[in-house]
């Protein structure tokens, strides 16, 4: 799951090196915090939160496999 | 590739008369004999010589056909790789075709890669083009297809427009149509195009745009507002 945005996340910003995601398990869900440097934030949110949406699902159903739920936080 | 026969009474004459047709430059273009008529009618003065002549795209054609190969194989890349790291074993095959790259994922977890109304395969397609985007410094289509989904899509929205459209046409009421994307309202648009009673508005903006099927010159008013 780390590696899944870690490789989505540095692919899309202009710092791939200030990424960094955080990977908090439960037992039922997991929480991903993603960090990107400075200015990358638009890049990762994308125009009215279409990126961060898109990243939300394709993380959503890699959950679904492993029957959790898996939420994306974005931090700056 | 723009091509054109033409005849003339020598090859250069004919060649001048292509040049001409076409609007270019000898240097840009391959010029081919096809027939000289030397036959016993040339005492008749009916000699005449066929040429072909065409644009030579040959190095930008080269050129592009690379990049565009280049980016073919990246956006197989990136596609496997994050459906991979999905924890999805699977193959992708990609081509280029008219609109675009078009990439196919091969697996045996389609519903899981489709998700609830193509919304996975949307944000995969969605996340892949802006990658490779990025990646070449310009626009591009990418589509992202498994298990011909889109296709069926394309059918089911088509004869869902039509259905649509009958009733828009029997009651004289608009239609709206909702959570289309882009590439979806305008299949709606081209299909209706060329309809004399019907005609389709996309409305709104962004993600909450939503697409009108109404009677062709039906006052504006009514559906704005």
């Amino acid at each position: 799951m780390r590696d899944l945005i870690l490789y989505i996340a540095r692919a899309l910003v202009d710092l791939p090196e200030e990424v960094v995601v955080n990977e908090v398990e439960g037992e039922k869900t997991m929480v991903l915090e993603l960090r990107v440097g400075k200015g990358d934030i638009g890049k990762v949110i994308g125009k009215e939160g279409k990126t961060a949406r898109a990243m939300r699902v394709i993380l959503n159903a890699a959950a679904t496999k492993l029957r959790k739920r898996a939420v994306l936080e974005i931090l700056e | 590739m723009e091509w054109i026969i033409e005849r003339g009474r020598t090859k250069e004459q004919a060649l001048e008369k292509a040049l001409k047709k076409l609007g270019a430059r000898p240097e840009e273009v391959k010029v081919e004999l096809l027939e000289k008529n030397k036959g016993f009618l040339s005492f008749l003065g009916d000699r005449s010589v066929k040429v072909k002549v065409s644009y030579i795209n040959q190095e930008n054609d080269i050129e592009e056909t690379e990049e565009m190969s280049n980016e073919l194989k990246e956006a197989k890349q990136v596609l496997l790789a994050i459906v991979e790291k999905m924890g999805i074993p699977c193959t992708v095959d990609g081509e280029n075709g008219p609109e675009g790259l078009y990439l196919t994922i091969r697996s045996d977890k389609g519903g899981l890669i489709i998700g609830k109304r193509g919304e996975t395969l949307d944000a995969l397609q969605y996340i892949v083009t802006k990658i490779i985007q990025k990646r070449a410094k310009r626009k591009m289509t990418i589509l992202v297809d498994t298990e011909d989904y889109r296709k069926r899509g394309e059918e089911k929205l088509t004869d869902l427009a039509r259905t649509m459209a009958a009733r828009v046409k029997q009651t004289g009421q608009s239609v709206t149509l909702r959570n289309l994307t882009t590439r979806e309202r305008k299949l709606i648009h081209t299909l209706f195009k060329e309809e004399p009673e019907i005609e389709t508005i996309s409305q709104g903006d962004g993600i909450t745009k939503t697409l009108v099927i109404t009677l062709r010159g039906k006052s504006k008013n009514e559906w704005i507002n």
